[in-house]
């Protein structure tokens, strides 16, 4: 600012340097021989400026008033010595000169031009001063002009004048031809009166400027900025009081001097510090720091001390002197003893979490706090572990969390110590928010923990050496749900200490000091409500606290009730809001109910127009009085809340829809029903509108279908068999559904081409497989098809033909007595089948099994067929044949003989009375195919003999060459 | 080739059974020589297929019987490979774009691209375009519809479109006007039993008039369900009588036992039970609205004049959300809830006059 301000003043000097030495010249060409003679006494070093603005022709007055200019002379010139010598108090000192300086300002005539910009700035600082003090007679000469103008009042009257008049200050005119002219201006006299006072100052300087027509800017920019810079400083000052002031009780050291000249940058530092205690969140600012000032409950606090505590003869064990070990033990042990007793005795837990293992180290090398948010985890963590003598080093969700960089951190900060900096404290990690870290970044953190107790095991003699014994600090993991998957190996090896809810008169009891501390207007009930919206989170009930201070100076019930912030977006449990949803709340306690009022007059417009409807009014007359029906509304809200908390709409959709009609509700004509219908309607459109067309704005809407539910179907009575809707619809039913899809997919994808093409799943299902079943099951005689009639036998070469079309078999299946049974495949009854209705008429064990092994023999015939077809370059190309895909057609003639003597065995095993037979029909039913097969089994290099010898049926001449 | 529905089904325009007017108009649109898109439509179990394999053989003969069947794989823009079957012989495709579901357009675009840009291989003695058919054109999206406005027209010179629906009120009236539509109504009740008395003969088998008409009126109209039915029949019980009693399907047994439950009771726990009958039809893949349109129909007889416009009414409205919305089920339960209140009020009301 300073350098600024001088470079400016040089920069303009210089700049104008020619203008001014322009200027004087020609001012000194002037004719004035009286101004010469003035010179003489003015005693000036420069003496060609010393001519401007004296007026000629009164030498009588000027010699008159010789003496007082002397006077003049003499009294301003100590003026620069004093500036000169002590200039750091300035300030103080010369301020009546510096008032003379400055009403002198406006007054001068033309050459206010070049003082007025050097005239302020006198009071500023020293740099200025140096430029006065190279000038100092122009100033002095203006003084001068000043006081013959002030005591020559009878001039006053003449306006205009050839020559610069002496007795008031003239404004230079060239007309036309050349020549100068000089008006005079009135001097206000009120303005000098008032100049004495700094308010008054303002307007003469202002007036003065105005005065002074060759400058652009009204008042001069330097005067303008001496003013702000006054101003400024004058604020400054009071600030700084102030700081101090409020210093004063916060700093403990007590160190706050006041500073009465305080240089600007500290001025500024200070501000900041000010703005930073001002502005910082009070849950910052109220942070416990101190064991005893924790508000979460005090036997977890202690217990997590005392495992703190158990890792004293590791940490401080060999690094601290026998001074320290003991107190450590000693607290350890009072801990234990005293008052830890009571409440553990006889628990499995104290056997677990005491015991140390043979390293000395406790059994569990991790402590693990799980609790909701706002509960003050983390503080606890790190005020225990201050507490104990740690160094924490924290490692939060911020951080990376790679398995990689997590294995670093936890070796740095469990193997390595700070060295340099006055923390020489071992260090304590705390890992912040380890649910949302990835599971691998916790298997290294396992296997960190685990891994070092084997080796520990190992190094069990070598326990001199520090380093042998690998995790030697504790770790405290912090976590919001401690069934995370991720957690769930961290949780069998952790020490676990679940938080209970803050007690909220506890709660309110801290917030009222707060707010004391604060000075908020503000009362307990007020507080406790705070507590009881906020499920006593610590957090939350400060940042609203702190929020409705800042917004209405005042804490109240209202405020505390209106305000929307606040509540915790905690996540419930589908199963819990369905509970809440079907249950009609137990009566609260009156404050609720007094403040549900003032709660819902102004936020609950949609409420009424939902209470509009006709059901829901209805239900709210049924229920009571118009007290009663705020309590409706509240329980609007309620129910709201709890479904938006769940957040997934879509299950808490189902549960409702699965559940609904299993509560007990009155309603005689199901006119409720049909209106909960109606709103599942409402949903499923949402649902549609979001998932199609990305409309996720209308999301807003899906949980009010559990605020309508609630209204429609909440009982008294708890609901304890809700059901779960995965389970026995939407998983089960989708399984189903597919299953069907894929069978009729199934019959699709193998069936003959021209079948194919008519066959689509709505027609399958709707009118083919239902009838096809029943085509499919003719009754056959159970005799040998050697005795079937031409009729009979037609009939069941066309069932094979059908069969085989649509992909259809029998498939031999042992059920669960151990019977053999064969069952369709693909299995058609199944998609046909309708609970509760007749049966089916089925066919005899037998029959299926012969059936299943013609459509056999038929595949491997039509196979056949097509390959001597194919070998016959397809000559007679058969309709269906000559496309029909199968797998088998590629299986060259004498493998299928073979494969037909694999499959016979199957058949046979149940029933050996049918054994041959096949043979015999085949050779019937199909004779030409027979024939052509014995014939190219002949040409065949594999054959078989049926029955003949007892290991090598199958024989097949191979030449040596073969093997060589 | 065996199931009678299979095997005596025409091939060619002359021999069809009924609609013989649409069969000689089809027969001039083929030898004209100008062959424009077809929109074929008409409920199910019309003949709409064999119509339209008759005008294929009638424009290419007997090589579109030669059918094969292709397995086609197709890219969506995000890199999904998207499995399609096709059948069809050298002259003609024949697709289902709604098995690809939300990707059909993909589907439409691909298939007719790569089946117009290759022309024909003889087209001096054979037609110089090809077709694609495709089928259950109603349940395209409108992406694919609008995608396919657009092919019919550039790929005209090599390619013919015949699509396949039951309702052209979902088709997008754009392709409507690009099609020259062809409604194939259901056969009438008469048609049908000369159809089952021509089968029967060809069969060698007798049938007794009064069975052929029973299991016409059963049939609902629908030719393949008929031949089906006395399929069944015959493999039951094969000299005929006109008693017989004919086998339906049980679905639709199931659902009339459902309408009757609801006439029986009207209360939440009657809801629930028919609740899971309705998700027992809904897997078995009886598509929602067959559901709806079933229960009406036995609903409607159990209701009086004036009560039978209301419920009529009120299933339109129903059918009309099943179709908008994607869980029928919702849908399905919140109209039989909405016949329950009526009925019930209607019931209280008539109890009411009695006394």
């Amino acid at each position: 600012m300073d350098d600024w301000e001088t470079f400016e003043q040089d920069d303009f000097e210089s700049r104008y340097a020619d203008e001014l030495e322009m200027l004087d010249d020609l001012e000194e060409e002037d004719p004035q021989p009286i101004s010469k003679r003035r010179l003489s006494f003015c005693n000036d070093k420069r003496g060609d400026i010393g001519v401007v603005g004296v007026s000629t022709g009164h030498n009588i007055v000027s010699v008159k008033f010789q003496a007082k200019k002397r006077d003049c002379n003499e009294m301003f010139l100590p003026l620069s010595d004093v500036e000169e010598s002590g200039c750091d108090d300035w300030n103080s000192d010369s301020a009546p000169c510096k008032k003379r300086a400055r009403l002198s300002l406006g007054e001068n005539g033309k050459e206010n031009h070049d003082t007025g910009h050097q005239l302020p700035i006198l009071e500023n600082e020293r740099s200025p001063l140096r430029q006065l003090q190279s000038k100092p007679l122009l100033s002095h000469d203006s003084k001068c002009t000043n006081i013959e103008g002030k005591l020559l009042p009878r001039w006053e009257k003449r306006k205009v004048f050839r020559r610069p008049p002496m007795s008031c200050e003239a404004v230079t005119i060239t007309r036309m031809d050349g020549q100068r002219l000089y008006l005079s201006v009135r001097a206000d006299k009120e303005d000098e009166t008032s100049s004495a006072n700094s308010k008054g100052m303002n307007k003469k300087l202002y007036r003065g400027g105005l005065r002074n027509s060759l400058q652009l800017l009204s008042v001069p920019f330097s005067v303008l900025r001496e003013h702000v810079l006054e101003e400024r400083r004058r604020r400054v000052m009071e600030e700084s009081e102030v700081t101090t002031s409020l210093n004063r009780p916060i700093d403990e050291s007590g160190i706050a001097e006041p500073q009465p000249l305080m240089h600007s940058n500290d001025i500024e530092v200070n501000k900041e510090d000010e703005k930073l205690l001002q502005h910082a969140l009070w849950v910052e600012k109220y942070t416990p720091r101190y064991f005893t000032e924790l508000l979460s409950d005090d036997a977890i606090n202690r217990i997590l001390l005392t495992w703190l505590k158990l890792w004293d003869e590791t940490v401080f064990g060999k690094g601290l002197d026998k001074k320290k070990k003991p107190k450590p033990e000693q607290s350890k042990k009072n801990n234990l003893t005293k008052k830890f007793k009571k409440h553990w005795k006889g628990t499995q837990e104290e056997a677990d979490w005491n015991a140390l293992d043979v390293t000395g180290r406790p059994v569990c090398k991790v402590a693990l706090l799980c609790g909701s948010p706002g509960l003050g985890k983390t503080t606890l963590a790190h005020v225990i572990a201050q507490h104990a003598g740690y160094n924490v080093v924290e490692m939060n969700a911020s951080d990376d969390r790679s398995p990689e960089v997590f294995r670093n951190t936890l070796e740095a900060s469990t193997q390595m110590k700070s060295v340099l900096g006055y923390n020489e404290k071992p260090n304590c990690l705390v890992i912040d928010e380890i649910d949302g870290a990835p599971a691998p970044a916790i298997n290294v953190l396992l296997s960190v923990i685990k891994q070092k107790d084997s080796d520990a095991a190992s190094a069990k003699k070598t326990k001199r050496k520090k380093k042998a014994s690998p995790l030697s600090r504790p770790i405290i993991c912090i976590c919001n749900d401690q069934y995370a998957p991720a957690l769930r190996q961290l949780r069998q090896v952790a020490f676990l200490v679940a938080f209970p809810p803050t007690i909220p008169a506890r709660l309110a009891a801290r917030l009222l000091e707060i707010s004391r501390q604060e000075s908020i207007n503000t009362d307990m009930t007020t507080l406790t409500a705070l507590c009881e919206k906020t499920d006593s989170d610590v957090r939350s009930c400060l940042n609203t606290l702190q929020f409705i201070h800042k917004r209405h100076g005042r804490v109240w019930l209202e405020h505390v009730q209106t305000v929307d912030i606040g509540q915790k977006d905690s996540h419930r449990s589908l199963f819990s809001v369905w509970q809440e949803i079907f249950q009609l709340p137990r009566p609260k306690r009156k404050r609720f109910a007094a403040y549900a009022n003032i709660e819902n007059q102004n936020s609950s417009s949609c409420t009424r127009d939902l209470l509009s409807n006709d059901l829901l009014a209805q239900n709210a007359r049924n229920v009571g009085d118009q007290r009663r029906l705020s309590a409706v509304e509240n329980r609007f809200h309620n129910v709201l809340h709890s479904a938006m908390s769940s957040g997934q709409y879509e299950k808490v959709a189902q549960g409702l829809f699965e559940n609904y009609l299993q509560v007990k509700f009155k309603d005689p004509n199901l006119e409720v029903v049909v209106s909960g219908t109606e709103w599942l309607e409402f949903t499923d459109f949402i649902d549609q509108a979001v998932l199609r067309r990305q409309s996720y704005h209308l999301m807003a809407y899906n949980p009010f279908l559990s605020v309508a539910f609630h209204f429609f179907f909440a009982t008294a009575q708890s609901n304890s068999k809700l059901s779960y809707p995965n389970s026995q619809y939407e998983a089960g039913n989708h399984q189903k559904e597919t299953k069907t899809k894929n069978l009729v997919q199934g019959i699709k994808s193998e069936s003959a081409p021209h079948i194919r093409q008519n066959l689509n799943l709505r027609t399958a299902c709707l009118e083919l497989l239902p009838f096809i079943l029943d085509v499919i099951t003719p009754t056959l005689r159970p005799v040998n098809t050697q005795l079937f009639s031409t009729r009979e036998k037609q009939q069941l070469v066309e069932l094979i033909d059908t069969m085989i079309g649509y992909n259809l078999t029998y498939h031999q299946e042992r059920n669960f007595e151990g019977q053999y049974t064969y069952v369709l495949d693909p299995n058609i009854e199944e998609a046909v089948k309708f609970p509760g209705l007749p049966q089916h008429r089925q066919l005899t064990y037998a029959t299926k099994q012969l059936i299943s092994r013609e459509i056999e023999l038929e595949k491997m015939r039509r196979a056949e067929r097509n390959l001597k077809n194919n070998g016959d370059n397809g000559s007679c190309p058969g309709r269906i044949s000559s496309n029909y895909k199968n797998t088998k057609e590629t299986k060259p003639n004498n493998t299928i003989a073979v494969f037909d003597t694999k499959a016979k065995p199957r058949e046979v095993k149940p029933a050996l009375d049918f054994f041959g037979r096949p043979i015999t029909i085949k050779s019937q039913t199909a004779e030409d195919q027979e024939k052509s097969d014995s014939r190219q089994s002949k040409s065949s290099h594999i054959w078989f003999r049926f029955n003949e010898g007892y290991s090598n049926a199958v024989r097949k001449s191979v030449k040596v060459q073969e093997f060589l | 080739m065996s199931l009678w529905v299979d095997k005596y089904r025409p091939t060619s325009l002359s021999k069809l059974d009924y609609h013989k007017d649409l069969a000689t108009h089809l027969k001039k649109l083929v030898h004209c020589g100008d062959f424009p898109h077809l929109l074929v439509y008409g409920p199910s179990g019309a003949g709409k297929k064999t119509r339209i394999m008759c005008i294929l053989r009638e424009l290419y003969g007997a090589g579109v019987e030669k059918l094969k069947i292709e397995h086609q794989t197709f890219t969506t823009p995000s890199n999904k490979k998207i499995e399609m079957t096709t059948t069809g012989s050298t002259y003609h495709i024949e697709v289902n774009p709604s098995d690809a579901g939300i990707y059909d357009r993909i589907v439409v675009q691909e298939l007719i691209k790569t089946v117009a840009q290759s022309h024909q291989l003889e087209s001096s003695t054979q037609r110089e375009f090809k077709v694609v058919v495709l089928t259950e054109v109603d349940r395209l999206t409108k992406d694919a519809q609008h995608s396919l406005r657009r092919t019919m027209e550039k790929y005209t010179t090599t390619c013919r479109l015949i699509l396949c629906c039951n309702s052209t009120s979902k088709v997008i009236p754009a392709i409507r006007s690009r099609c020259l539509g062809v409604r194939v109504a259901a056969p009438t009740a008469e048609e049908i039993c000369q159809i089952l008395h021509n089968v029967c003969k060809k069969e060698g088998l007798s049938i007794p008039a009064e069975l052929s008409q029973r299991i016409a009126e059963k049939s609902n109209r629908n030719l393949r369900r008929a031949l089906l039915m006395c399929e069944a029949c015959r493999v039951q019980q094969y000299p005929f009588t006109p008693d017989q009693h004919v086998q339906e399907a049980d679905w639709e047994i199931y659902l009339r036992e459902t309408a009757q439950q609801i006439v029986e009771q009207q209360t939440p726990k009657r809801l629930l039970e028919i609740r899971s009958r309705l998700y027992e039809l809904l897997t078995h893949c009886i598509p929602p609205d067959i559901i709806l349109k079933g229960l009406v129909c036995e609903l409607v007889t159990n209701c009086d004049g004036s009560l039978k416009t209301e419920v009529t009414n009120m299933a339109a409205y129903y059918e009309h959300r099943i179709h908008q919305g994607s869980k029928a089920v919702y849908h399905l339960e919140a109209f039989v809830a909405k016949f329950m209140s009526i009925y019930k009020r209607f019931l209280e009301e008539g109890m009411a006059d009695l006394f």
